[in-house]
């Protein structure tokens, strides 16, 4: 009988003791990210805002990419859907946050069971690039919506409040963008761990076996699709009021491929790997600002915006050839050793 | 009769190739009917076109009465039919158990929505299933190897996962592409107690589509033999390996050893 690579308590989530860690490691991090903008100082509280709202985004993105194969540049696309949404319910109706998010999350929802429907036909580069042209698409529907309801300059949104109480400062603006990243963790934590999470696995790897388990690959997609952009489409009102407006000139390729480079970088089909890209490329333009301080911002460093996207390619390239199961393939293998005994 | 699997007629072309050709097998509530036929005669692509992987160009196949022709693998899956593949097709990110529990899927009994809040329906239901796959794990010798990876498991093994994944489905009819190919002497025997024990439970009758001819005659009740995309006869295994067509279709000159045979189809 061959060993497995991985010892079997950690092989199955359903082993007492692997669930203990968990719980472990999970309250360990609600206690870091409560504590953190008690700690530091606002600057870099805006970073770690900046870290779990793009955690927020990337997750959902993930589930659909490393969990269902689904290959997607339609996120920035999610986004603006979300936020318009968001806006147009906040303000034609004067709806607060929760609410706007959920409407958010129901279009979110529907454009994503739409722009998913080409993976019924298509996969790998050919379904990416029916997603380009649904990003296209939807940022133009936007520039429309945009210039009817709320004019050149996009919707601005109001500072946060919900039921009365004031959320816009920094510290309860980054509280409440950490409830609602965790809540998106914990609800792909439990559908990945439940019965359909097989399913979704079963999709990716073996499609022709998933049907013959009596499992619908289409509703599998169609449902990751929709459940994925309903998530990020509800981040998109949360994004809007923590920039403060929305408008299409944000909602580029670019910033649809920044997320892709989280995924890619953290670790394909993890939820740490999300979180783990997520704070990488969150603190790349940090480590660049800071750079272009120090050293007077002479040479490359006059233009930090076009050296964070090409450190971006050359990190994305860097991680498909060199670690393809990103930085969580790191912490994986550093857990393992130590649980080895070294 | 209930629990009849007919094909009629069955046609299958790929432009110019025909893959089969009006086969028509009529397979019996709680037997084992073997089907063996050298390379390329066009098993594999029965059993593809019974479970609804390729649409048949001709002809139909009905189970326990009901039309399978035209419907979807998944819902071929629901009347009651369960099936391995001839190459590996686990997920082989996934453990063991997860891979048998796959099978249980049509009796998950949760939503996506139970799903996403984990507590409750969805874990009670999760536990059941586990439950469930306890005993199949056990009954292919999989216990001990169920928290491991599927890909890690050497092929026999494997091919004992896929089995139970598809045992996992409570079929009413089994059918097996191949699962001795390229396996030991001890998961050859195992595999024998294995349909044994279906046959003699009547938990499901089997369709074993199987190279190892001695392995086909030692298990069937009855034996298909398909060359060139057409049932050339169907009878007990005796009369089918005296039989004259089938020993210069299937075995060629009456002194091929058995080894010499093909291993791998289309």
């Amino acid at each position: 009988m061959t060993q497995s690579i991985a010892p079997p308590h950690l092989a199955d989530p359903a082993q007492p003791r692997a669930g203990v860690r968990r719980t472990g490691l999970a309250v360990l991090a609600v206690a870091i990210v409560v504590a953190l903008p008690l700690v530091v100082s606002p600057y870099w509280t805006t970073v770690a805002t900046n870290a779990v709202l793009a955690f927020a985004i990337a997750a959902p993105l993930n589930l659909l990419t490393g969990n269902a194969g689904q290959f997607s540049l339609g996120n920035a696309a999610f986004l603006v859907v979300g936020a318009y949404t968001g806006a147009f319910v906040t303000f034609t109706f004067d709806m607060e946050l929760p609410i706007a998010m959920l409407v958010a999350a129901a279009a979110g929802a529907l454009v994503g069971f739409i722009v998913g429907l080409p993976s019924l036909r298509l996969r790998g580069a050919y379904l990416l690039m029916s997603t380009l042209a649904a990003h296209y698409i939807l940022v133009f529907a936007a520039l429309k919506f945009q210039t009817s309801q709320f004019g050149a300059a996009g919707a601005i949104f109001p500072p946060l409040r919900v039921a009365g109480v004031d959320l816009s400062g920094d510290r309860s603006m980054y509280f409440v963008i950490a409830a609602f990243a965790a809540l998106i963790g914990l609800i792909i934590t439990n559908i990945m761990r439940s019965g359909h999470g097989r399913a979704i696995e079963a999709v990716k790897a073996r499609d022709v076996a998933a049907a013959a388990c009596g499992i619908s690959v289409a509703r599998t997609k169609l449902w990751v699709w929709s459940l994925s952009s309903a998530m990020i489409a509800a981040a998109g009102v949360l994004q809007a009021y923590y920039l403060g407006s929305a408008s299409v000139e944000f909602y580029t390729l670019n910033l649809a491929i920044t997320y892709v480079a989280m995924i890619l970088v953290g670790g394909l089909g993890s939820l740490g790997g999300s979180l783990l890209g997520a704070c990488f490329v969150t603190l790349v333009p940090v480590v660049v600002n800071h750079l272009s301080e120090a050293y007077g911002g002479g040479g490359v460093l006059a233009h930090p915006h076009e050296l964070q996207t090409v450190i971006y390619g050359l990190i994305i390239i860097a991680f498909v050839l060199l670690k393809p199961d990103g930085l969580i393939g790191f912490v994986r293998s550093a857990a393992r050793r130590l649980r080895n005994g070294g | 009769m209930t629990g009849e699997l007919v094909i009629d007629r069955l046609g299958l072309r790929f432009g110019g190739v025909v893959a089969l050709r009006e086969v028509s097998i009529r397979h019996h509530p709680d037997e084992v009917l073997g089907i063996i036929g050298p390379n390329g005669a066009g098993k594999t692509s029965l059993i593809n076109a019974v479970t609804g992987i390729y649409p048949p160009s001709s002809g139909s196949v009905s189970y326990r009465g009901t039309p399978l022709t035209g419907r979807s693998p998944e819902s071929i899956v629901a009347t009651g039919i369960a099936r391995t593949f001839q190459h590996n097709q686990l997920c082989g990110d996934l453990t063991v158990r997860e891979n048998v529990l796959l099978g249980c899927h049509p009796r998950l009994g949760y939503g996506m929505g139970k799903a996403a809040l984990g507590f409750g329906p969805a874990r009670r239901a999760e536990r059941r299933l586990r439950g469930e796959v306890e005993p199949l794990l056990e009954l292919l010798n999989l216990g001990q190897v169920a928290a491991e990876q599927a890909h890690s498991l050497p092929y026999g093994l494997q091919k004992r996962v896929e089995m139970a994944r598809a045992l996992a489905l409570r079929p009413t009819t089994l059918l097996l592409d191949e699962p001795a190919a390229g396996t030991s002497d001890e998961d050859r025997a195992a595999l024998v107690r294995i349909i044994k024990h279906l046959r003699q439970e009547g938990a499901c009758s089997v369709v074993l589509i199987e190279h190892d001819v001695g392995l086909v005659m030692e298990v069937s009740d009855r034996v298909a033999v398909l060359d060139w995309g057409e049932c050339i006869m169907v009878d007990t295994p005796e009369a089918v390996a005296a039989d004259a067509r089938v020993l210069a279709a299937y075995l060629g000159v009456d002194d091929t050893p058995r080894d010499l045979a093909p291993s791998d189809s289309i």
